[in-house]
């Protein structure tokens, strides 16, 4: 094959070269003996006109000769009118020439004899019998191959007769048209020999000339042949070769060009095999390579009968580091934590000394595994755990700030736990994320379950998309009273899943579940939308009031989610102070800075902010201060506590707290009749909870209204100036 | 020559007897001289090859008179002919009637037998003239042309002319045919042969022609075709064709020789060689009255 490459070039270079030689030589051929014949013709035609005329200026003279010596002859006969003896000379050149005729006329130029015993013609003039004119000087004239002449015969210095003579030269001049074609076909002939002669050489030098083209193309592409020959054993893996040629011109260029492209090709090679390999950011091994490792690792333990564990480690609020700090200061982080993985894993000195397999790995993103070779118990593992969450626990310090990340690791043992490497890894992944959900920094030896809650959060999370598009949400409000005077002054929305097979399916089932996941952005906007229109529904019924929404930590850092709520509020026209955004403390504290932002703009547009289950995290009240809220919804754990009788202290701190700060309380999960007068007692706030109403749909909450509507329009015939505390919007203005 | 002489030889009858030998040596040597045939020729190239061959033979008969060569020897004209003959230097003539007339009567040879020339034994003139030529008779001829032969010529010259002047035409000669004629007389020219006399009268350059019958009558002699066009218009009586003469320069018996060697040329046997001889076909002996024609023949009237 690969000598057909190159003498096939050879071949098709040899075979072009004969192509074009065999045409030129056609050509030249073609032209030589159309020159050729050309050149015999003209020469044949010019040389037979010069013939002609040499023959016909011999005929001539011989014609004159014979016309002087006849003429000289005759002007005795002549003068003496001896017609005998005239026509013995005219008869005896007319038994010796080709003669047409010989006339001799008189002086007058009428016919004295012709010839003939008889002379016939006696006496005729001669315009009558040939062609010329009798003159006192020789007339030649030719007529097609006959000469005509006629000569003044002269005595004694007169002019006493004339000799007409017409020679027939015809078989002269016809023996010349033989001759000529005589020549012609001899040229012809020759033309042949010469075409023979020339085919025949031409074939000869173009078969030398292309054994010689053959030859060199054959000595050219020789180093070209090996350089081909090089270039398939380097592609079938010899890495032995070297392409540089001892040789200049284009060929050495072409040699030195492959080399530098074997040397560009080998360092690509290396740099794809790192890239195929190693993690680029922690220049740990990538999953490809770990995947390999755990292969061969599992087989030697299913050889040894050894167990083998799998830790598999996911940095706990990585995204936000990268959302918050950007992702140059992530990839820093990353790298560091890859750093402090390799020192604790080298200070531990798992590996086998005999092999490198791979014991520490990046997977992707803030995912990290490690793997700890003949795990003789799963404590070990345990601990290992345990000292990589410490050696993570470490605040980072990146250029010049600190950051906290916490590790969520999941362990799997083999043969425990799977015996295929995907299978292992698998679980060790799904454990991972059962301690994540488990509230992170922590770790989880696999279970079954696991497998089991994995698969349940799918199928939630499949049900919340199809429930999206199908319609299967619906918000049902809860109202927030003024327990002073028992009217309704908002409601909190609350998202309600009617799943069509399963039914209502309860808010803590799901709600954590999307939390989590990227749904919670469209949940989110979807309640919005849909607690403004049914809000600007109820302010027909009732003008200033004021509905809630949640607002998840996840969502609350969404710019999305801020933006929209924003643009929503604005599109709708929604009235200032209506809109209330409830928000956990836990979700505003763990990024102060931008939380500020997001509720800064929020508070700008018109919005109201208030701390959902306050009393619950671990807020410091200064956050309090500097944050712009509006009021608190003391956690119904509070409420639950209080007691007719009792002093009730921390509630009524919290309300004098916010009485302080001026902001507004409302008083969850009120039930009892007890806990209301406890808090009207403690004073005035508004409320919610079973007690009060529980939470109900749309219309329901819209007959609330009407009905509310028309007791007060009794009432304020009747009632004089209330003293209710004015809720939401109301309360502002 | 005595026997007695001879049984006493001496000196001087020895000197004597070889002058003797060498006389009759050097004698003889010049009694053998060339026998000479003459006659008088405007065409002696070919006279000379129709006279030679019979000289030839002739000569094997005179060899006794010391003939042991013949010649042939032409004259261009009668002067000059005579001269010669005077000269001795002509032994044999063969000649038609006038120059025979002539040379008998001015007594330069005589003759001896007669010649059948061209198988003629005797021949005479024919005037003639084109069949449509409106001349009829010889007096018709005044004021035309005449052609003649030859001033020599027995038939084409003196006899047409002796009719002419019989008929009382005068005759002048003219130098060519193209020159005029008075209108009283008759001019004549010369043709120089038959043939042209013939085509002078054919092609009227000549009014009329005079020739012999031979020459009418042989077929082939002239073109029959122009033959048939003329008509005759005057015949003269027959004469013998031609003589076999001797000079005076031959010996009596030397005469008598040659003219027994030619008469005894037989037709039969010798044909060739006297066809040869002027196409003749014979020769024969003198008749009665041959002598007495070369005697009265006028030949001095000629101009």
């Amino acid at each position: 094959m690969r000598s057909r490459i190159t003498s096939s070039l050879t071949r098709r270079l040899t075979a072009g070269f004969a192509a074009l030689i065999l045409i030129l030589a056609a050509v030249q051929s073609v032209l030589l003996v159309k020159s050729f014949h050309e050149y015999s013709r003209f020469s044949i035609d010019r040389g037979n006109t010069h013939l002609t005329n040499v023959l016909k200026g011999q005929l001539e003279r011989d014609a004159k000769l014979l016309g002087q010596t006849l003429s000289s002859q005759l002007d005795i006969p002549l003068y003496h009118l001896d017609l005998t003896e005239i026509g013995d000379h005219l008869t005896k050149i007319q038994r010796t020439q080709n003669l047409e005729y010989a006339y001799l006329f008189n002086s007058r130029g009428t016919l004295l004899h012709d010839g003939s015993s008889t002379i016939p013609e006696f006496g005729l003039p001669a315009e009558v019998l040939i062609p010329l004119q009798p003159s006192n000087q020789l007339e030649i004239r030719w007529q097609d191959d006959r000469l005509h002449l006629v000569q003044p015969v002269n005595a004694a210095g007169h002019i006493v007769g004339y000799l007409a003579l017409a020679v027939d030269f015809s078989e002269a001049l016809h023996s010349l048209t033989t001759h000529n074609q005589e020549l012609q076909s001899a040229a012809k002939t020759k033309e042949r020999e010469v075409l023979t002669h020339l085919v025949l050489v031409t074939v000869l030098l173009l078969l030398v000339a292309l054994w010689i083209v053959y030859r060199f193309c054959h000595h050219l592409f020789k180093p070209l042949q090996a350089l081909a020959e090089k270039s398939l054993r380097y592609g079938e893996g010899d890495r032995s070769i070297r392409f540089d040629i001892a040789q200049e011109g284009e060929i050495g260029q072409l040699g030195r060009a492959l080399e530098q492209m074997r040397r560009g090709l080998e360092q690509s090679h290396h740099q794809t095999n790192q890239l195929a390999y190693l993690d680029n950011l922690t220049q740990l091994p990538n999953r490809h390579w770990f995947q390999q490792s755990l292969d061969s690792l599992i087989k030697r333990a299913q050889q040894r009968s050894q167990r083998l564990g799998v830790l598999f480690i996911d940095l706990d609020h990585f995204k936000e580091v990268n959302d918050t700090a950007g992702h140059e200061m992530g990839d820093l982080l990353l790298f560091e934590a890859a750093a402090r993985l390799r020192n604790l894993l080298l200070e531990l000195d798992l590996s086998d000394p005999d092999d490198d397999e791979v014991l520490l790995a990046r997977l992707g993103g803030d995912e990290f595994v490690t793997l700890y070779p003949d795990l003789a118990s799963s404590e070990h593992a345990a601990e290992l755990a345990r000292r990589i969450a410490e050696v993570l626990d470490d605040p980072f310090l990146i250029d010049g700030r600190y950051f906290r990340i916490s590790s969520s690791i999941g362990i799997t043992v083999y043969p425990d736990d799977g015996i295929t490497s995907s299978e292992i890894l698998k679980h060790a992944d799904i454990a991972m994320y059962a301690a994540k959900q488990s509230g992170r920094n922590q770790y989880a030896f696999f279970s079954p379950q696991m497998n089991q809650q994995l698969h349940q959060r799918i199928e939630v999370l499949q049900g919340v998309r199809t429930a999206l598009e199908q319609g299967h949400f619906h918000l049902e409000y809860q109202p927030v009273l003024s327990l002073a005077d028992g009217r309704i002054r908002g409601a909190e929305a609350l998202l309600r899943w009617h799943h069509p097979e399963q039914g209502l399916i309860s808010p803590g089932l799901f709600i954590p579940t999307i939390e989590d996941s990227d749904l919670i952005g469209p949940v989110t906007e979807w309640v919005a939308c849909q607690a403004v229109q049914d809000l600007l529904q109820l302010q027909q019924l009732k003008p200033g009031f004021s509905i809630s929404i949640n607002i998840s930590g996840a969502a609350l850092h969404q710019d999305s989610t801020r933006d929209f709520l924003t643009e929503l509020k604005q599109r709708e026209q929604v009235p200032d102070n209506c809109l209330n955004v409830e928000l956990t403390e836990t979700s505003m504290i763990r990024h102060l800075d931008d939380c500020r932002q997001t509720l800064k703009q929020w508070k700008a547009a018109g919005m109201n902010i208030w701390i959902d289950d306050f009393g619950t995290g671990y807020s410091s009240l200064s956050y309090l201060h500097q944050l712009p809220i509006d009021g608190l919804k003391i956690d119904r754990s509070f409420i639950r506590e209080l007691k007719p009788g009792s002093s009730n202290s921390l509630v009524a701190t919290i309300m004098t707290l916010a009485e302080s700060m001026n902001l507004y309380v409302v008083a969850e999960g009120i039930e009892t009749a007890d806990q209301r007068d406890c808090l009207a007692r403690l004073g005035s706030c508004l409320g919610q909870g079973f007690g009060l109403h529980r939470p109900m749909p749309l219309s329901a909450l819209q007959q609330l209204l009407e009905a509310e509507n028309d007791t007060l329009a009794a009432d304020v015939r009747s009632d004089t100036d209330s003293s209710a505390v004015r809720y939401g919007a109301e309360a502002e203005k | 020559m005595s026997p007695h002489r001879m049984d006493r030889p001496s000196l001087l009858g020895t000197v004597t007897l070889l002058l003797a030998c060498c006389l009759l040596f050097f004698g003889r040597t010049a009694y053998a001289q060339t026998l000479v045939l003459a006659q008088i020729s405007d065409r002696p190239k070919k006279d000379y090859r129709q006279l030679r061959p019979m000289a030839d033979h002739i000569v094997q008969a005179m060899a006794p008179f010391g003939f042991r060569r013949a010649e042939v020897r032409l004259y261009p004209d009668l002067p000059a002919f005579e001269q010669a003959i005077r000269n001795g230097q002509v032994h044999w003539i063969t000649e038609t009637p006038l120059t025979a007339a002539r040379l008998y009567q001015h007594q330069l040879a005589i003759p001896v037998a007669r010649k059948w020339k061209r198988g003629q034994q005797t021949y005479q003139s024919l005037i003639y003239v084109a069949k449509d030529s409106p001349i009829h008779n010889l007096g018709d001829l005044a004021g035309r042309i005449m052609a003649f032969e030859h001033p020599d010529s027995f038939t084409s010259f003196f006899l047409p002319l002796q009719a002419l002047r019989q008929a009382g035409m005068t005759l002048v000669p003219l130098d060519s045919p193209h020159q005029s004629v008075p209108a009283d007389k008759v001019g004549y020219t010369f043709s120089r042969n038959e043939r042209n006399n013939l085509l002078w009268v054919d092609k009227g350059i000549a009014a009329a022609g005079a020739l012999n019958d031979g020459d009418w009558s042989i077929p082939d002699r002239l073109p029959a075709e122009l033959v048939q066009r003329m008509r005759i218009i005057h015949r003269s009586p027959s004469y013998p064709r031609a003589f076999e003469m001797v000079t005076s320069t031959l010996e009596p018996e030397a005469r008598e020789a040659l003219q027994q060697a030619l008469l005894s040329l037989d037709p039969e046997r010798d044909r060739p060689l006297l066809q040869r001889y002027e196409k003749s076909s014979r020769i024969t002996p003198l008749e009665a009255g041959d002598l007495d024609l070369l005697r009265s023949l006028e030949v001095e009237t000629l101009p």
